[in-house]
This record gives C-alpha cells, sequence and structure tokens, in this order.
C-alpha cells in the first residue's frame, strides 16, 4: 500500500482512463489527488526498486527526510489548487493528472536519467496547462527554453556517464567524492538545464510571458508549485549528488546573487500584481541556489517551504483578483480588500511573511538564513540579502498599503467614501488563503517543528553536525 | 506581575481588542486606554525591581533600570494620548485594526527594552515598526507609511547585520555578554558601533535620516503622532544608549584619533546631532502643518538627545534621558493638543486656523506649556536637561557643537510661536465660531501632561536621583542633587528657586494686570483694518508670510528628499533596464543569453 | 568521430536557435540539436569491436565486448520525447498562426 511507486503509477493511469471516460474525467483526476495526498502520509523512508534490478543498475525512488516532506506539501496542495478551481478544470483534468505525476515523480526519483525523463513529462504537462491563459506565443517561448534547457540536462548526465558509468544518484555521489576528475563542462550543462527551470537569471526569458498573465490556477501551479520542486530538483542534484569546488562555486554563487538582486529590482518597478509576485519568485530562487551552492542545505530548504506556500497564497489571490477586476495593475486596486477583509487578512499575513517580519514564519526563515551565512564567516553575501530584504519589503508594503487603503495622497480617509464593490471571490480560495495564512502565523510563533524537519532534510544532502539554527524553543541548537 | 506577563499579556490584549473591537468599536478603543495605564500600574507599584519572570522559549526578560525608565516613559504617553482613540473611532478607516495596531506596537517597545537577547530585541522592535507602520497610512498619506518603513528597516537591517557580525565572532546572542566581549575584537567593533549607531539614528529620525519625520508624523492619524513623536522615535534612543553607554565604545575607540579630547568616530557623530539641530530647526521654521513643524522639532530635538548620548559622561547623559523623557511629554502634548484642534476643525494648517484661544483655551494653556517644555524655558523639564547638556558642553569647551545647539534653542523659540500666534492666536475665523472647547476626556489626558512637563521641571530631584542610579548601572557617574538643586560643572541650578522666583514675577506681573482697568474689545477685523475694506483676508493672517525674511535666507536649500528620490528612481530604472534586456518576447534572445552565460562561466575553467 | 559529428550539430541547432526568428525554422533547429544529442548519447555506449549486447545462443560466452545499452535505451526514450516536444511546439506554431497570420516572429509585433 505504501508503494511511492503508486503516487506516479496511479495519476497516469488515471490520466489514461480518464482519456476513455470523458464523463467522469473530474471525478476521476479528484480522486487520483485525493488518493495521492492520502498515500503521501503513509510512506516510509528508503529506497525503492523498480521492476527488480537493484540500484545502481535499476531506477530507484528515494523517500527520505528531504523530499518527504515536499512530496506532502505539494500533493496536498495541488489537490487543494484544483478543488479551489473546480470550474475551470474539466478540460485539462487528464493533463493535471499527468502534472501530477510529473511533480511526484521528480521529487521520488533517484535517477539522473528518470529525471530528466519526468521534467519533460511535467514540462509538457505544464504547457498544455498554460494554454488555458491564450497566450500561445509565451508559451511557446517556454517550450522552446524548456526543451533547450532539458537538453543541455540531458547532455551534462551523458558526459557523467561516459565519465563514471552510471547514472544513479546515489551511486554517483559516491564516484565524484572518490574520483579526482572533475567534469566541469558537464556541471555547467546540468546547471543550465536546472536554472531554467528555476528561473535564474539570464536562463529565465520565459518567465515573464508566462507567469504575467497566469490566472488563478495555473498562477500557483507553476509559480508555486513547480517552481518549488524545480528548486528541491537542484537541490537534490546540486546539493547532494554534483560536487562543485573551488571558481564554479564562486561564479555560480554569483548568478545566484545577480538573480536575487535583479530579481528584486524588477520588482519593485513593477505596476502589475502578477508581474510583482513573479520577480519575487525570481529572486527567492536566486537566494535558494545561493545557498545550496554555500553547502548550506538546511536553510535553502526552509526558504523553498517558505516560498512554496506564500507564493500559493499570493498568485492564487492575484490570479482571482485579476479574474474579477478584469486586470491587475497595482495603482487601480486602492481599497481592494476593505470589502472582503478575511481575504485581504491572509493575504497581508503571506506577504508579511514573504518579506520576514516577526510573528511570521518567514521572519525565523531570514534569522536562519542570517546565521547559517555567518557561521559560514560569509560577510558579503548575507549584506546582499539584506539589501534584496530591504528592497522586497519596501514594495511589499507599498502594494499592502495601496490595496488596504482608499485615498490619494494628502487626503484624509475620512472625507472619502468607502468603494462599494465587493470582490466577488469564492469561498474555498478564502477559505484555502486564510488555512495557509494561519499556517504561516503559527509557525511563524512555534517554528521548532519546521525547522527541525529542515535541518534532517540537509543532513540528507550532507551530514554537518555543527549546524546552529534559531527555534522559539532554546534558542540556538 | 512580571514583565514577561506585561508583555506577553499586552500582546495578548491586541488581539482581545481586535476581536472586542468588531463588537464595538468604543468598547475596543476603551481597552488600548486600559491597557497602557493598568501596565504603568504595575510598573509604578513594582518599581525598578520588577521582576523579570520566567522565560517562554526563547522570551526572555531581564529587569533593568534603564529599561524601566524608558517602558514608563512609553506608558505615559500611550497612557494619555490612548484617550483620544474613542474619538477617532468614526474618523478611522480601519477602527479594530487600529486599536489592536495600538496595543501591539506597545508590547513590541516594552518586550524590546527589556529584552536580554538580541533576536528578542530585533523581534520587539521589528513588531513595534510594523504595528505603527501600518497605521501611518489610516492618516492622509500613504506614501508616508512605506517611506516610515523602508526607512526603518533599513535601520533594523543595519542592527540586524551588527547582531550577525557579533554572533558571528562570539557565537551568542545575549547583549550583555556580546557587548562585554566587543572590547576584544576592535576592528568588529568599529563596524558594530556604526552599523548601530545607523539603526539608532534611522529609529531617532537624525540627518540625514530625518525625512521620515515629518511625513510620518504629520501625516498619521492626529491620535498616533503623539505616539509616534513621543514614543516611537525613542527606540532610537535606547539604541543609542545601547551603543555608547552598555557597549565599550570609549574603550574601543582609545587609540584612534582624537578631536577636542574625544575620539574621531564620537566627534563626528556630534556633528552629525548638530547639523540635525540646525536641518530640525531651520525645515521647522517655514512649516505651515502643525504637525509638520513639531515633527522637524523632534528632528532637533533629537540632535540634543543623541549629543548627550555619545558625549556620555555624568551630566550629559543624565541631560540626554531627562530630555528623552521631557521631549516625550512635552511633543506627545504639542501633537495631543494640534490634535483636539484638528478633532474640532478638521485641519492642522496653520493658515487655515487662527483665534483658536477663544474657543479651547484649556488647549491653548496646554500647547504653550508644552512649548515651553520644548523650547527649553523654565520652569519646564525641558529646562532641566538643555541646561543638563549646555553644562556638559561647555565643560568639554565643544563650541561649534554648543552654537549649533544654542542655534536651536533660538530657532525653537521661532517655531514654536509660529503655531502659537498663527493657530491659536489672531483672529477666528468666521466657519469656526461655532467651535467648543475639547471634550473632557480630551483635555485630561493633556492637562496631566502639561502637568508632569511642569512638576518635574520644578522638582526635577526625584527623577534625576533615579537618572542617577540609571547612570550608575550603566557605569558612568551618577548625576548628583542636594536638596532641590542640581550639581553642574560649575554651579549648580535650582529649578525650585528659579520657579519660585518665575512664579513671584508672574504674580506681580497679574497683580498689576488686574488692578489696572480692564481693556475694551473690539471685533478683530477693527484692529487690523483700521476701517479699511479687506480685499484679501488671508493677507491677514498671522501665518502669512510669518517669517519671510528668515525664510528668505535659505529658502534655495538643497532638499534632501531629492536625493532619496532620485536613489530610489535608480532602483526603478536599474529594474526596468534588467527586465528591457532579460525578458524578450523572442526565444532566441534567452537562448543566448544562455550560451553566452555558459561560455563566460567556463572562461579559464578546465574544460574536463 | 561520430561523437564530434553530434556535438557538430548540437551547435548548428544551438546556432539556429539563436538566429532564426521564424517559428517552424526555430522548430527544426531545435529537432537538429536533439538530433545531435541522440547521436552524441549513442556514441558514448559506443565499444571497438563491440557486438550487440544482446543474448543469444551462438555468442553466449563471457570473454566477448559488448556495447554498451543503457545509452541505446536513453536515446530511444529521448527520441520519443523530442517527438512529443515537436508535436506540441507544432501544435502551438499552428495556434499561433491562427492568431497572427505569420510564423514570423518579427512580423508579429510587440506583445505587451
Amino acid at each position: 500500500m505504501s508503494q511511492p511507486i503508486l503516487l506516479i503509477a496511479i495519476p497516469l493511469g488515471l490520466a489514461f482512463l480518464s482519456i476513455i471516460l470523458k464523463k467522469i474525467k473530474v471525478p476521476l483526476l479528484v480522486l487520483g489527488l485525493l488518493f495521492s495526498s492520502m498515500l503521501v502520509f503513509f510512506i516510509e523512508k528508503k529506497s525503492y526498486i523498480i521492476g527488480g534490478f537493484k540500484p545502481p543498475f535499476g531506477i530507484n525512488l528515494v523517500v527520505d527526510d528531504y523530499n518527504l516532506y515536499f512530496i506532502i506539501i505539494v500533493n496536498v496542495l495541488f489537490l487543494v489548487l484544483v478543488l479551489a478551481n473546480l470550474s475551470a478544470v474539466k478540460p485539462m483534468a487528464t493533463v493535471l493528472l499527468v502534472a501530477s505525476a510529473g511533480l511526484n515523480g521528480l521529487l521520488l526519483t533517484g535517477d539522473l536519467f528518470n529525471l530528466f525523463v519526468f521534467i519533460e513529462i511535467a514540462s509538457i504537462a505544464a504547457f498544455i496547462l498554460l494554454t488555458m491563459d491564450k497566450q500561445f506565443l509565451k508559451v511557446f517561448h517556454y517550450i522552446i527554453i524548456g526543451t533547450l534547457a532539458s537538453s543541455l540536462y540531458l547532455l551534462g548526465i551523458v558526459i557523467l556517464y561516459a565519465q563514471y558509468g552510471t547514472l544513479n544518484m546515489a551511486d554517483m555521489s559516491g564516484l565524484i567524492d572518490g574520483g579526482s576528475i572533475t567534469p566541469t563542462i558537464a556541471y555547467l550543462l546540468i546547471f543550465a538545464g536546472l536554472a531554467v527551470e528555476v528561473k535564474l537569471l539570464p536562463f529565465n526569458g520565459w518567465v515573464k510571458g508566462v507567469l504575467e498573465t497566469a490566472s488563478a490556477f495555473t498562477g500557483p501551479l507553476i509559480g508555486s508549485l513547480y517552481a518549488g520542486v524545480m528548486l528541491v530538483v537542484f537541490g537534490r542534484v546540486f546539493g547532494g549528488v554534483l560536487n562543485l569546488s573551488g571558481t564554479m562555486v564562486t561564479s555560480l554563487t554569483i548568478i545566484g546573487v545577480i538573480t536575487l538582486l535583479a530579481g528584486e529590482f524588477m520588482a519593485f518597478q513593477s505596476k502589475h500584481l502578477r508581474q510583482v509576485w513573479l520577480n519575487s519568485s525570481i529572486a527567492q530562487s536566486g537566494l535558494a541556489v545561493i545557498l545550496f551552492l554555500q553547502g548550506l542545505h538546511h536553510v535553502a530548504v526552509l526558504v523553498i517551504v517558505a516560498n512554496i506556500i506564500s507564493k500559493f497564497v499570493l498568485y492564487l489571490v492575484s490570479g482571482k483578483i485579476a479574474a474579477v477586476i478584469g486586470h491587475d495593475k497595482i495603482a487601480d486596486l486602492k481599497g481592494i480588500f476593505m470589502n472582503k477583509k478575511a481575504l485581504g487578512i491572509a493575504f497581508t499575513i503571506t506577504s508579511l511573511s514573504l518579506i520576514g517580519l516577526p510573528l511570521f514564519f518567514g521572519f525565523f526563515v531570514k534569522i536562519n538564513i542570517l546565521i547559517a551565512l555567518f557561521q559560514s564567516s560569509n560577510m558579503w553575501i548575507p549584506a546582499l540579502v539584506l539589501i534584496a530584504a530591504l528592497i522586497e519589503s519596501a514594495y511589499v508594503i507599498r502594494l499592502l498599503v495601496t490595496m488596504w487603503q482608499v485615498g490619494e495622497e494628502g487626503e484624509k480617509p475620512e472625507t472619502i467614501e468607502k468603494p462599494t464593490f465587493s470582490l466577488k471571490v469564492g469561498f474555498v480560495t478564502c477559505a484555502i488563503s486564510i488555512i495557509l495564512g494561519l499556517m504561516l502565523l503559527v509557525s511563524g510563533v512555534y517554528p521548532d517543528l519546521v525547522i527541525n524537519q529542515s535541518v534532517k532534510a540537509g543532513n540528507v544532502l550532507s551530514v554537518n553536525d555543527e549546524i546552529q539554527v534559531f527555534t522559539m524553543e532554546g534558542g540556538l541548537e | 506581575m512580571t514583565i514577561t506577563m506585561i508583555v506577553v499579556g499586552l500582546m495578548a490584549l491586541s488581539l482581545v481588542t481586535y476581536v472586542v473591537s468588531k463588537m464595538s468599536k468604543g468598547l475596543g478603543s476603551v481597552l488600548t486606554i486600559l491597557g497602557p495605564l493598568v501596565a504603568l500600574l504595575f510598573f509604578l507599584l513594582e518599581g525598578s525591581g520588577i521582576a523579570s519572570g520566567s522565560s517562554i522559549g526563547i522570551l526572555q526578560f531581564g529587569a533593568t533600570k534603564l529599561g524601566w525608565f524608558f517602558s514608563v516613559t512609553m506608558l505615559i504617553v500611550y497612557g494619555c494620548v490612548a484617550f483620544f482613540n474613542p474619538y477617532w473611532m468614526k474618523k478611522l478607516v480601519h477602527p479594530s485594526a487600529y486599536n489592536m495596531l495600538y496595543i501591539l506596537s506597545l508590547a513590541g517597545t516594552i518586550g524590546m527594552f527589556f529584552a536580554v537577547d538580541f533576536i528578542v530585541l530585533f523581534i520587539f522592535l521589528e513588531i513595534a515598526v510594523f504595528a505603527s507602520m501600518f497605521i501611518i497610512p489610516f492618516g492622509k498619506s500613504r506614501n508616508a507609511a512605506v517611506v516610515y518603513f523602508a526607512m526603518s528597516t533599513f535601520g533594523s537591517f543595519a542592527f540586524l547585520y551588527a547582531i550577525f557580525m557579533m554572533y558571528g565572532k562570539f557565537g551568542s546572542f545575549d547583549i550583555s555578554f556580546v557587548l562585554g566581549q566587543l572590547a576584544t575584537e576592535p576592528t568588529t567593533a568599529i563596524w558594530v558601533i556604526i552599523l548601530m549607531g545607523i539603526a539608532a539614528f534611522v529609529k531617532l529620525g537624525i540627518f540625514p535620516f530625518h525625512i521620515w519625520l515629518p511625513m510620518a508624523h504629520g501625516n498619521a492619524p492626529d491620535t498616533f503622532s503623539p505616539i509616534l513623536s513621543g514614543g516611537l522615535v525613542k527606540i532610537g534612543a535606547f539604541i543609542a544608549i545601547m551603543v555608547v553607554a552598555i557597549a565599550p565604545t570609549y574603550e574601543v575607540l582609545k587609540n584612534s584619533y582624537e578631536v577636542m579630547g574625544l575620539p574621531i568616530l564620537i566627534y563626528i557623530v556630534l556633528i552629525i546631532a548638530a547639523i540635525s539641530m540646525v536641518v530640525g530647526t531651520l525645515m521647522a521654521i517655514k512649516q505651515d502643518d502643525a504637525k509638520k513643524l513639531i515633527a522637524y522639532s523632534s528632528v532637533a530635538n533629537a540632535g540634543y538627545i543623541i549629543v548627550g548620548i555619545a558625549l556620555n559622561d555624568q551630566l550629559s547623559l543624565s541631560g540626554a534621558m531627562m530630555h528623552i523623557f521631557a521631549h516625550a511629554i512635552a511633543s506627545a502634548a504639542a501633537f495631543l493638543s494640534i490634535g483636539a484642534v484638528s478633532y474640532r476643525t478638521g485641519t492642522t494648517k496653520i493658515s487655515e486656523l487662527g483665534g483658536m484661544i477663544q474657543k479651547m483655551p484649556i488647549t491653548y494653556t496646554v500647547y504653550l506649556i508644552s512649548i515651553i517644555s520644548m523650547a527649553g524655558i523654565p520652569p519646564m523639564a525641558g529646562f532641566i536637561s538643555k541646561w543638563l547638556l549646555f553644562q556638559s558642553l561647555a565643560s568639554h569647551g565643544l563650541m561649534f557643537i554648543g552654537a549649533a545647539a544654542f542655534f536651536g534653542s533660538v530657532g525653537s523659540f521661532l517655531y514654536v510661536f509660529r503655531p502659537l500666534s498663527g493657530l491659536f492666536l489672531g483672529q477666528l475665523k468666521p466657519q469656526h465660531n461655532h467651535v467648543k472647547e475639547a471634550p473632557i476626556f480630551m483635555v485630561v489626558p493633556m492637562v496631566i501632561l502639561s502637568g508632569i512637563s511642569l512638576f518635574f521641571g520644578v522638582l526635577p530631584n526625584g527623577l534625576l536621583n533615579f537618572i542617577g542610579k540609571i547612570q550608575v548601572e550603566l557605569g558612568v557617574e551618577g548625576i548628583t542633587t542636594v536638596d532641590t538643586a542640581i550639581m553642574g560643572n560649575n554651579g549648580l541650578l535650582d529649578p525650585t528657586l528659579v520657579f519660585i522666583n518665575f512664579g513671584l514675577g508672574f504674580v506681580k506681573a497679574f497683580i498689576i494686570f488686574m488692578s489696572l482697568s480692564k481693556s475694551r474689545k473690539v471685533g478683530l477685523m477693527d484692529t487690523y483694518t483700521a476701517a479699511e475694506f479687506v480685499y484679501d483676508p488671508n493677507v491677514y493672517h498671522y501665518a502669512k508670510s510669518y517669517y519671510a525674511p528668515i525664510e528668505r535666507l535659505y529658502e534655495k536649500h538643497p532638499d534632501i528628499v531629492a536625493l532619496y528620490k532620485g536613489l530610489v528612481q535608480r532602483v526603478v530604472d536599474l529594474g526596468r533596464l534588467l527586465q528591457f534586456i532579460f525578458f524578450k518576447t523572442k526565444p532566441g534572445t534567452t537562448a543566448l543569453f544562455i550560451v553566452l552565460t555558459i561560455i563566460l562561466v567556463l572562461w579559464g575553467e578546465k574544460i574536463w | 568521430m561520430i561523437q564530434i559529428a553530434g556535438l557538430i550539430l548540437i551547435l548548428i541547432g544551438l546556432y539556429g536557435l539563436i538566429t532564426k526568428r521564424n517559428i517552424i525554422k526555430m522548430i527544426i533547429a531545435l529537432n537538429v540539436l536533439e538530433i545531435g544529442l541522440n547521436l552524441f548519447i549513442v556514441s558514448v555506449g559506443y565499444v571497438q569491436d563491440g557486438i550487440a549486447p544482446i543474448l543469444t545462443e551462438v555468442n553466449n560466452s563471457s570473454g566477448l565486448i559488448f556495447v554498451d545499452p543503457l545509452p541505446q535505451a536513453l536515446v530511444l526514450t529521448a527520441i520519443v520525447i523530442g517527438m512529443g516536444t515537436t508535436a506540441l511546439s507544432l501544435a502551438f506554431a499552428r495556434k499561433i498562426y491562427a492568431t497572427h497570420q505569420t510564423f514570423d516572429l518579427n512580423e508579429m509585433g510587440v506583445e505587451e
């Protein structure tokens, strides 16, 4: 019952079934996702052999501390997302099942080539899902770049295969640590391939076109779930398998830093809600990549978790707002939350967590990032991270103030009439946003569980006994 | 009651207030009065030896006299200002959120003053900042909140970086331990001092970080401006005391180059403080909005506080602390009186008001007392603190700083009289004929604050003795008092005697005034126009060209706001440029970037 | 030798992707790149004088040299995936043509 292969096989099987049984597509989808979200709670942490060949000869799926919690988060959020957009998913039910299989595969697989296959499955599903937004040219951009990226990735792993004669992650990791040659070009090709998916600058030309018009459905899916899963994969490959050293780390870190700063700069000048979030996701990806490259896996995991949850809510709400209002130009969204306070509070909590204010989960992420960076005696990166966070705080607060308040500059609000329109957003969306917001609030007051889990996750990639984390209970550990 | 209980209780109360306010706005606002007052009661009953209480997780507090002093000051301000809240419930856009954030910002400040650990301090600091930040847009400006938060976050992050620099060296967040170790690492120590100093400057509104004060204080809801000016900026003073007095700054800097017998860094700080006094004064003089005017005067007063703290000796530190207290009380009272006028008339612009003394005499008296204290005239508390500061400046022989301080004092006469004559005196506008005195519950807290200003101006020794104890706690020689007199370096000051003399003079003048024949009341227009026809009544307003000759001297001054605007514009431009470069619609461009990046990173690497 | 040919094809594909503005030509360039990649992968598994790695009655001795079978399996998968992507991108090309009446990105104007 607790075979993780079912997380891939069941959605794939149901996908085929849903082509035949067109009438009950949506029930099949919900059933499949419900099954996956239940199953994830019963998986044991070990390596699962597929097809009878023992690794490194056969393909294996790995469940460990690193991916287990992401599997849970992604599956549950996927189900939640489908439930929130039940009316919109009908034409895409089959593709969504494929996407679910692809994402689970990406998280679970322990084989580099298998990873390539799942990247392709997941991206093809994403391409088709993005047609919902009717931006064919922009998705075409994504297709070309995405395919190019996976080709580069494939080239990279083939070079590694030629070098080491294996494609199994664990096996490869051992061989690389023992080997004397560093196939730099292979590392770089793999980096380029994954960088396109994790949206690093300058590999991310597709992001803006795809995400700035994303609906309340595709936004959270691509901007939160896909982005999070791809970062997890990046961490798995670059944190756990490939052993970078020397100038490579420096130059790739510089790419990460440029991404972080440029993302925040671009977000600061953005005038549209979804454009802000997409640029902010770029920046957060840059941050996670920096942390992975610096070997600070546990905080990178924290960044990813925080980013998945907060971006999920932000894209969801922004997409709904854009659907109701017809646009998402921030200047025209004055006082939009005044008649929809619950949604507004959820949105506010999430964005405050994003900028790392105390009482919210993001604060502990920020503090632990700084602790980890200073422990590895970095001086410049934390300064740059703080500058990025400063810019981020400014635009997020500007946005929140606009969305809560009416009135031009210099006008007293009491003299202005409250807006009478109501933001017609479904109950499900509100409930989801509030629940996720409350989770960020609760883990902001008691973050110990999440942080301890992330330490365990980080230790899967590379064991580090000297990790110090800051939690609510007992302070430093 | 322990500190932990009070802080956690206030945090819980903020949530309760929100729920209660949702049911009844009035009841919620009454809670905002009770919260600070009850907390104040506990602090006063337990005294400065209040138990710190057991820790909850990382939330650990330690009772210090310094924290107690700051908390009590803060609670007096919060408690008195809260009386205004019920009257503003109808005016605010989000009254429940206002009540919640009001208490939350209080909890943040109190928690911060007693933190034993830097992270806890930072948590509460940020809570106080973001709670207050969300209240500001309830007023007149949305941008003000963003500017306030951005500036404040800049300061907080400088502080955070300093905390982590120390953590990187000493592996701990414990305030007393880490600051005690600082002397062993001089290079780190200097950076820490500079960064924490920047944080203090930003929170206190010292030049060139002062631009948020007029924006935030001037545009916040009238009930919150007194909190910002009287309360929250004093967080900066707390940080400054921490940097100079708790951290071994003078010991770290003892080998550095000296100017006038002071380490160069300290002297630079003094110069910056002096610039603040001058800039704050000059800018305050030309303001038409009474709230912006007091906000700029806070900039000038922050300069005095920094001078006192930076010199860190017996007289200056006690002067600084006295000034923190006196200015908190006086500026809160001044803002409240302006708020009361605004409550009745709906404006704070001097040019739109006039003759309010006839309708609101008590408010006028409160304003008068508070500006006397702010300008440093006996017999108010502000005089004592300025006297101490001048004593210290004189004994150090710091003539340029002293000159700036004198300039600030003289200038303060100029700017405090502008609202006095334009807003309260002068001719009553016809549309304000039906204005009444502020409601009784608005008058009471204002009178209490004025009473405090007067009381500690006449009998400051109780407070000064306590400040002396704080100084001993901080390792500085405590201020000494004899009976009712304060010991200075070159003589002593007996405020009680001064008051008695003042009082006798006042009584004499009053008797003469009463014994002479009564003045005849005439219509206001008679005196002004001398029977001529008034074409433009505005020309005859007191505020019209009030200080035109002085303003003309510096009307073409460079504007620091332009610098910040330029900086923001650069960020925007850079963002646009990056977006233009990297987000082309053509996939080929992205492919080119990918190839180029790979080549660039491979440059000089061993490919195999 | 064949490896170099594969790499050259990859570079040609990249060149086409970067320089061409026509959607169909870009898809073709992508395909050239993929073919080059597949060639490269197969060449990695090639062993001099090796025989097909199939278990038969005739060649049932452990002394024989086999070519590496894994790259061939990889290539099969890669070809299938490449075909899927090509089909999908062609479908997109058709949709784009329907809206813009052209395949040339330069002629579509700026979409903002």
